[in-house]
């Protein structure tokens, strides 16, 4: 029993490490040329030394500031549209056409016109950021507000609770699910953006595991650039781990398939 | 003198029917404070849609509610209604859907509040519970205890024991009748149950359907606290069974005659 759950527990380590050995035999036989690869074990200890050695926390600090700051930023703005736009039929009808609009454009469209209004530093990049978390955040907010059931919003009316209680106590409550979803989402696809910008739209000197990447590129040091991949990865993994962490407290309410294993303890 | 409640529908049409197809139809009476009355009569008839009139959910209907004199034109804390689908919030504990009932006057004394009205329903130990985890009859319970947190001065009650078993049932509808009493608290029951409207009730009050209409009042003049197996209660039980079953049967005839069914 207790081994059928330690398998059950890091079966998801399975497939990397398959992986990573298949790498690491076809690295060590030479099948890659090695200005495009690096046997696994050589990138784990060139990760370790620049970890210890603090260049790749230093870099990831910056791409996760400018990550969060969007994220932080485009959830408080896109929270406070939708809500609006979702309770009131005329903001809704003044505000809906503008955002659909402005929504279906891809992010890297963006890119011109924060430059334009807030030049190429720091604010640029958590600028696009915040792009990639706004629009997703605003519409699963909206969408969330219209499906309040009415038998909770009459029970609002009921106990006469004034509009900050009704938004606080009912719509918010019964929104939040899609909110953490919707944030899950723009993490993933912030975390692209910032990289993208980072290695894209970098100069010199510049911070972020995008450009340690680019540079590292640059310079033909493949260790360094597959270990800021790594680092990339593993980042983008916690950084999912922590919002699905987040989701089910969202969620800890509901009746689901995720209660449910919960309560089994993972089977 | 608070909590007269006064029902007058002329007609009542729900959205999509056509002009004189009436859910309702010149329905009135008026309830003194403190009493409590039943209303009994066959399921879609409009009970339910009765009872949000009164409760200022619905506005569509030509005709008034009235408490103490002033139109009831909107829901408010003063007409609580325990409707038959709980409606408790699922993102809030027992405790928190007691505490969202609660008015500003009364967050000094949220604990014992909460303990008080869970031990009226029996509910004392339930009390850090997600909705989702509570069975049917648990959650009428936690409804009940919502509309005791802060007492209102008319109380709709939609087959509010439905769910209940008969032991806790009795129980608790010995608990509500008195703590409704000494709060004086004016009630309004929807019930299928004739024995638990005759049991609980001063005034029962038969009504037919298509469109609803109060067919008989009867007073319920048993001396309280009551027995089920009281032989004055099974015969007003008897005598209301038998007017309800005599109404169904004249309708069923009046539509096989080809009418529509209108008494």
């Amino acid at each position: 029993m207790a081994r059928r759950k330690w398998v059950s527990s890091y079966s998801g380590a399975i497939l990397p490490l398959v992986i990573l050995s298949l790498w690491e035999g076809v690295a060590r036989a030479n099948l890659l040329p090695a200005s495009h690869s690096a046997p696994p074990s050589t990138v784990v200890g060139r990760f370790c030394e620049l970890v210890w050695s603090g260049v790749l926390p230093k870099h990831l600090v910056y791409s996760l500031g400018r990550l969060l700051g969007g994220l932080l930023v485009g959830t408080i703005v896109g929270v406070a549209s939708g809500v609006l736009t979702g309770m009131s039929r005329r903001a809704d009808k003044l505000l809906s056409p503008t955002v659909g609009f402005l929504a279906g454009l891809p992010v890297v469209v963006w890119m011109p016109f924060w430059v334009l209004v807030l030049g190429s530093g720091e604010v640029f990049k958590v600028g696009l950021g915040l792009t990639a978390t706004y629009f997703l955040v605003h519409i699963h907010t909206f969408q969330a507000v219209r499906s309040v059931g009415l038998r909770y919003v009459e029970l609002a009316e009921i106990y006469e609770k004034p509009l900050h209680d009704r938004i606080r106590q009912v719509l918010l409550p019964s929104a939040v699910p899609s909110i953490i979803t919707a944030a899950r989402i723009s993490v993933a696809v912030g975390w692209i953006v910032i990289f993208f910008v980072e290695y894209a739209a970098s100069q010199e000197g510049s911070e972020g595991l995008g450009w340690f990447i680019a540079d590292a590129r640059q310079i033909g040091r493949i260790e360094d650039e597959l270990a800021g991949f790594l680092l990339l990865g593993v980042s983008g993994y916690l950084l999912d781990c922590t919002m699905g962490f987040l989701q089910r407290q969202a969620n800890v309410w509901r009746e689901s398939l995720e209660s449910r294993f919960e309560e089994r303890g993972g089977r | 003198m608070t909590g007269v409640l006064s029902v007058n529908i002329a007609a009542m049409r729900l959205p999509g029917r056509v002009e004189g197809d009436n859910l309702i139809e010149d329905l009135s009476f008026t309830l003194p404070r403190g009493s409590f009355a039943s209303i009994i009569g066959p399921s879609g008839c409009g009970k339910t849609t009765l009872l949000r009139i009164v409760g200022g959910l619905e506005r569509g209907f030509d005709g008034q509610v009235l408490l103490d004199g002033t139109p009831v034109v909107r829901p408010s804390r003063r007409i609580q209604l325990v409707f038959q689908d709980s409606r408790l919030l699922p993102w809030k504990t027992v405790a928190g859907n007691l505490r969202f009932a609660m008015n500003d006057n009364q967050s000094l004394n949220e604990p014992k509040i909460v303990d008080e009205v869970l031990s009226v329903v029996r509910l004392a130990d339930r009390k850090d519970a997600w909705p989702r985890t509570l069975s049917g009859g648990e959650e009428s319970r936690v409804a009940l205890a919502r509309a005791l947190v802060d007492p209102p001065r008319v109380l709709l009650l939609d087959e509010p024991f439905r769910n209940l078993d008969f032991v806790v049932k009795q129980d608790i509808q010995a608990d509500l009748l008195e703590l409704l009493r000494q709060q004086q608290v004016t009630v309004l029951q929807v019930s299928h149950s004739i024995e638990d409207a005759v049991f609980m009730s001063d005034l029962v009050y038969c009504v037919s359907r298509g469109p609803m209409k109060i067919t008989r009042e009867v007073p319920v003049a048993l001396r309280r606290p009551r027995k089920r197996h009281d032989q004055g209660l099974k015969a007003v039980c008897d005598d209301i069974l038998e007017h309800m079953v005599s109404v169904a049967s004249q309708k069923a005839l009046a539509v096989a005659e080809g009418g529509d069914g209108r008494l």
